[in-house]
C-alpha cells in the first residue's frame, strides 16, 4: 500500500490544533458574540454616497441630534466607511426599526441631504421586529435542515460512519468561520448566512470526493488496513484537492477585492470556509471516520 | 464518430446555440437578464394589515385583496410603472417598485390609509401641552401637516369627534391655488357624492360662519387625513347660506401650500379611497441607482477577472487538457446565463457571487475526471481506454459531491428573500451546468479531438508499503 505522505499519522497533532481552534471560536463567540445585521436585529441601515469625503465624527454629531425616547443615536449607530463608484460612502446602521420610527428615519434622511453633500439616492434596508424574528427562525431551520439533509444523504450513499466524519468536519468549519467573523467584527447579514451554508456544501463536497476514494479502495483491497487505505485515498486525491481549492480560492479572493461593501462579508466567510474546509477534509473528517471505525470494531470484538 | 458522441455533439451544439440566441445582444446586462432590485435600484416594501390576526382566513384574504386593489389603483393613477403587489399571507403585502426616483413619495403613496375626516377645531396652539388639559371624550389632539425646519408640526389642533367621514367623494382634482399669497402652489378639489354633499351641507350649517357674531371669526373646520390636519379654514358666510338653503354642497377644497407632486399624491390617495384597515411598514429595502450600478460593475468585474484567471490556471497546469476544461467552463457560463434568461429568473448581486463561485466548482468536475484519467494512464492503458475508465470511475464522486451542493442551493432558495434566493438559483444552475459541461462537453472533446493523447504521464515511483 504505497503512498507519499502519512496524513493520518499526524492526525493527533492536527486534531489537537482543530480542537483548540474550535474551542477558541466558541470562547470568542461567547465573549464577543457576533454582530448580527439589521435583517436579524431589526433596525435600519443606510448606504449614503457623498460627493466629497465627510468625517465620521460629523455624521455622528449629526445623528446625535435625533434621540427618540432617550436612545443616543450618536453612540449606538455604527458607521463603516467605504467607497461606491469611486466616491466616498458610508454604511450607517441605526438601531431604529421602521415599524415604530418610519417618520423619524425619513426625517434623518432628509436632513442628511440638507447638511451633507449627499450624492444621488440614499439606499436603505429597514427591518421591523416581526420580520427579523421570522427570519431568525427560518435561518435556524435552514441550517438545521441543511445539516440533517447531508447526514441523511451521506448515510444513505455511504454509511453512518462516513456521515459522522463529514458532519463533524462541517460543524468544525462553520464554527471556526463564525469564530473568525466574531473576531473580525464581520456583520452577519443574509449573504453571510448564504456563505455559511455554501461552506456546508463545499466542506462536504471536498470530504465526499475523498470518501468516495476510500469506499472504492476498501472494495479493491478487502484485506488492507483501514489506516493505510485512508492515507492512500487522501494521497490519490491530493492533486485534485489542491487544484480545486486554488480554482475556488481565486474567484473568492477576487470577490473579496472587487465585491464591494455588499459582498465583503460573504467573500471573507467563503475564503475562510474554503481554506478550513480543505484542511478539515484531510485532518478532521478522515481521522474521525477512522476513529469511529476502529472504536466500532473494538466494540464488536468485545461483544463477541 | 461513435453514436454516443454524435448525441453529445448535438446536445452541446443545441445548448450553445440556444444560449447565444437567448443572450443576444449580450450587453448591456439589464437588456439581457432580469436584474434584481439590488442591481437595478428600486424599493421593496412589506406592509402588514393591522388587526387581521384575529380574523378568519377568508376574511384576511378578503381584506388583503381589497388593500391590493386600492393600492394598485393608487400606483396606476400616480403613474408609477411596473409596480408589483403581491399578498404574502397573514395580512402581509409585498410591494416592489423598480428604479424609483423618490422613495419617500412611494412610501407615502402606499402607506397612507387615506381616512378622510372633517372635524371641528376647538382650540389651536403651537404647543401641544396647552391643549392636553382641555381634551374631553372623543376629542383628539392632531398635528398640522405643515412642519418647521426641524420637522415638528407648526401647529397642534384640539378637534371634536369626526363630523363627517367615510365613503363620501366621487372625484378629486388638482389645481393652482387662486390665492395670490400662495402663488405657485396647488390645492386639491374634492367632489362629494350625493350622500357626502348632503352630509357636508349639514356639517357646514351646524357651524358658526365668519362674522356671524360680529367681531368673531367663527368656527374652523379641520380637514383631517390619516390623523393629520391638512387645512383648517374658517367658514364663509355665503357657503353657510348655500348649505342652509339648498341642503347640499357639491365640493370642497383642501387649500394649503402644496407643491404640485404633493397635491397630486393627495388627490390620488383620496380618489382611490381609504384602505379597509391601517397598514404598517414591516420592512423596507431601497437601493439607489448609484449603489446598484456600483454592484453591477463590481460583480461583472469580479466575474470576468476570476473567469480569465481560472482559464489561464487550467492551461498552465493541465496544458492541452486545460483547454478542454476551459471550453467546458465557457459552455457552463453560457448554460448558466442562458438558463437564467430562459426561465426569466432574476439575477441579484449574491447571484453573481454564486456564478463566480461556480467557476471554481465547474473546474472541479473536470479536475476530478482528469486526475482519474491520469491515474489510468500511469497504469499503462491506452489513451482512449483511459478516458472511458476515467469518466466511469469519477462519476460517483462527481454526483455525490454535486448533489450535496444542490441540496444547499434548494434550501437557500426556500429560506431566502430576493437576493439570497438569487444566490440559490445561480448555485443550482452552476452545479447542473458544470455536471453537463464535464460529462458531456469535456467527454466529447476528449473522445473525438485526440487531445487525450496529450495527457502527461509522469511515472510515479510508488513508495514501498509502510
Amino acid at each position: 500500500m504505497g503512498y507519499k505522505y502519512d496524513f493520518l499519522g499526524k492526525a493527533k497533532f492536527f486534531s489537537t490544533l482543530s480542537l483548540i481552534l474550535v474551542l477558541a471560536s466558541i470562547v470568542v463567540l461567547a465573549m464577543v458574540g457576533f454582530r448580527a445585521g439589521v435583517e436579524f436585529t431589526g433596525g435600519t441601515q443606510l448606504t449614503v454616497v457623498f460627493s466629497e469625503r465627510v468625517p465620521a465624527d460629523e455624521l455622528r454629531t449629526f445623528l446625535g441630534k435625533f434621540s427618540p425616547g432617550g436612545v443616543d443615536l450618536a453612540a449606538t449607530s455604527i458607521l463603516q466607511e467605504t467607497s461606491i463608484e469611486g466616491r466616498p460612502a458610508f454604511l450607517i446602521t441605526i438601531p431604529l426599526n421602521v415599524e415604530e420610527h418610519g417618520k423619524l428615519i425619513e426625517r434623518i434622511e432628509r436632513n442628511m441631504r440638507d447638511e451633507f453633500p449627499v450624492q444621488g439616492d440614499i439606499s436603505r434596508t429597514s427591518v421591523g421586529k416581526q420580520v427579523s424574528e421570522d427570519l431568525i427562525r427560518r435561518t435556524w431551520q435552514a441550517i438545521l435542515v441543511a445539516i440533517f439533509g447531508m447526514l441523511v444523504y451521506i448515510s444513505w450513499r455511504f454509511r453512518l460512519s462516513y456521515a459522522v466524519g463529514a458532519v463533524v468536519a462541517l460543524v468544525h468549519d462553520v464554527l471556526i468561520a463564525l469564530g473568525i467573523c466574531a473576531l473580525l467584527g464581520v456583520e452577519i447579514s443574509l449573504p453571510v448566512i448564504a456563505a455559511l451554508l455554501t461552506i456546508v456544501g463545499y466542506s462536504l463536497n471536498d470530504t465526499i470526493v475523498i470518501f468516495d476514494r476510500v469506499r472504492e479502495n476498501r472494495k479493491l483491497h478487502k484485506k488492507g488496513e483501514l489506516f493505510h487505505i485512508i492515507n492512500r485515498s487522501i494521497n490519490q486525491s491530493l492533486t485534485r484537492t489542491i487544484n480545486t481549492s486554488l480554482t475556488t480560492l481565486i474567484p473568492v479572493a477576487i470577490l473579496l477585492v472587487f465585491g464591494g461593501p455588499v459582498l465583503r462579508g460573504f467573500a471573507l466567510v467563503m475564503l475562510i470556509g474554503v481554506i478550513v474546509g480543505t484542511y478539515s477534509t484531510i485532518f478532521v473528517a478522515n481521522p474521525i471516520f477512522y476513529i469511529w471505525n476502529t472504536y466500532a470494531q473494538r466494540l464488536h470484538a468485545k461483544a463477541r | 464518430m461513435k453514436r454516443a458522441n454524435w448525441i453529445r455533439f448535438g446536445v452541446t451544439a443545441a445548448v450553445i446555440f440556444a444560449a447565444l440566441g437567448l443572450l443576444f445582444p449580450f450587453w448591456p446586462l439589464d437588456k439581457v437578464i432580469r436584474l434584481g432590485l439590488d442591481l437595478k435600484g428600486g424599493t421593496r416594501i412589506v406592509l402588514q394589515a393591522e388587526g387581521v390576526a384575529e380574523m378568519s382566513p377568508e376574511k384576511q384574504r378578503d381584506i388583503t385583496s381589497r388593500i391590493v386593489a386600492i393600492l394598485e389603483n393608487r400606483v396606476d393613477q400616480y403613474g408609477l410603472a411596473n409596480v408589483t403587489l403581491r399578498p404574502l399571507g397573514e395580512g402581509r403585502i409585498e410591494v416592489v417598485i423598480p428604479g424609483l426616483k423618490d422613495p419617500e413619495k412611494a412610501r407615502r403613496l402606499i402607506g397612507a390609509t387615506a381616512m378622510l375626516e372633517f372635524r371641528k377645531v376647538i382650540k389651536a396652539s403651537p404647543n401641544r401641552d396647552d391643549l392636553e388639559a382641555e381634551r374631553r371624550g372623543l376629542q383628539d389632539i392632531l398635528p398640522s401637516h405643515e412642519r418647521d425646519e426641524t420637522g415638528n408640526p407648526v401647529m397642534w389642533y384640539l378637534v371634536s369627534e369626526p363630523l363627517l367621514t367615510g365613503d363620501i367623494l366621487t372625484d378629486t382634482d388638482v389645481r393652482a391655488n387662486p390665492d395670490p399669497r400662495y402663488a405657485g402652489y396647488y390645492e386639491v378639489l374634492i367632489d362629494f357624492n350625493r350622500e357626502g354633499a348632503k352630509q357636508f351641507a349639514k356639517v357646514i350649517a351646524g357651524l358658526r360662519a365668519q362674522g356671524e357674531v360680529p367681531g368673531e371669526e367663527g368656527d374652523r373646520l379641520a380637514i383631517v387625513l390619516d390623523g393629520v390636519v391638512y387645512s383648517a379654514p374658517y367658514i364663509n358666510v355665503d357657503l353657510k347660506r348655500t348649505a342652509q338653503r339648498t341642503g347640499t354642497i357639491q365640493s370642497a377644497r383642501i387649500t394649503g401650500a402644496f407643491e404640485f407632486e404633493e397635491a397630486k399624491l393627495l388627490a390620488v390617495v383620496l380618489r382611490s379611497g381609504a384602505l379597509p384597515v391601517d397598514v404598517t411598514v414591516l420592512s423596507e429595502y431601497t437601493v439607489g441607482p448609484t449603489l446598484g450600478a456600483d454592484s453591477i460593475r463590481r460583480g461583472t468585474m469580479a466575474l470576468f477577472i476570476s473567469f480569465v484567471l481560472v482559464l489561464i490556471y487550467m492551461v498552465i497546469y493541465y496544458r492541452a487538457l486545460g483547454l478542454v476544461a476551459d471550453v467546458a467552463l465557457i459552455v457552463n457560463m453560457l448554460f448558466i446565463f442562458g438558463a437564467l434568461r430562459a426561465f426569466g429568473a432574476t439575477l441579484t448581486l449574491p447571484g453573481i457571487a454564486g456564478i463566480v463561485l461556480t467557476i471554481g466548482m465547474s473546474v472541479d468536475a473536470n479536475v476530478i475526471i482528469f486526475e482519474r484519467i491520469k491515474e489510468e494512464r500511469r497504469i499503462g492503458k491506452a489513451p482512449r481506454a483511459c478516458v472511458t475508465a476515467g469518466f466511469a470511475k469519477s462519476l460517483s464522486a462527481l454526483l455525490d459531491a454535486q448533489i450535496t451542493t444542490i441540496i444547499v442551493a434548494v434550501i437557500l432558495f426556500m429560506l431566502g428573500t430576493g437576493p439570497v434566493q438569487g444566490f440559490g438559483i445561480t448555485l443550482a444552475l452552476g452545479v447542473a451546468g458544470s455536471l453537463f459541461s464535464a460529462l458531456v462537453v469535456s467527454r466529447l472533446l476528449l473522445e473525438t479531438t485526440g487531445l487525450a493523447q496529450w495527457i502527461p504521464v509522469k511515472v510515479v515511483q510508488e513508495q514501498p508499503a509502510k
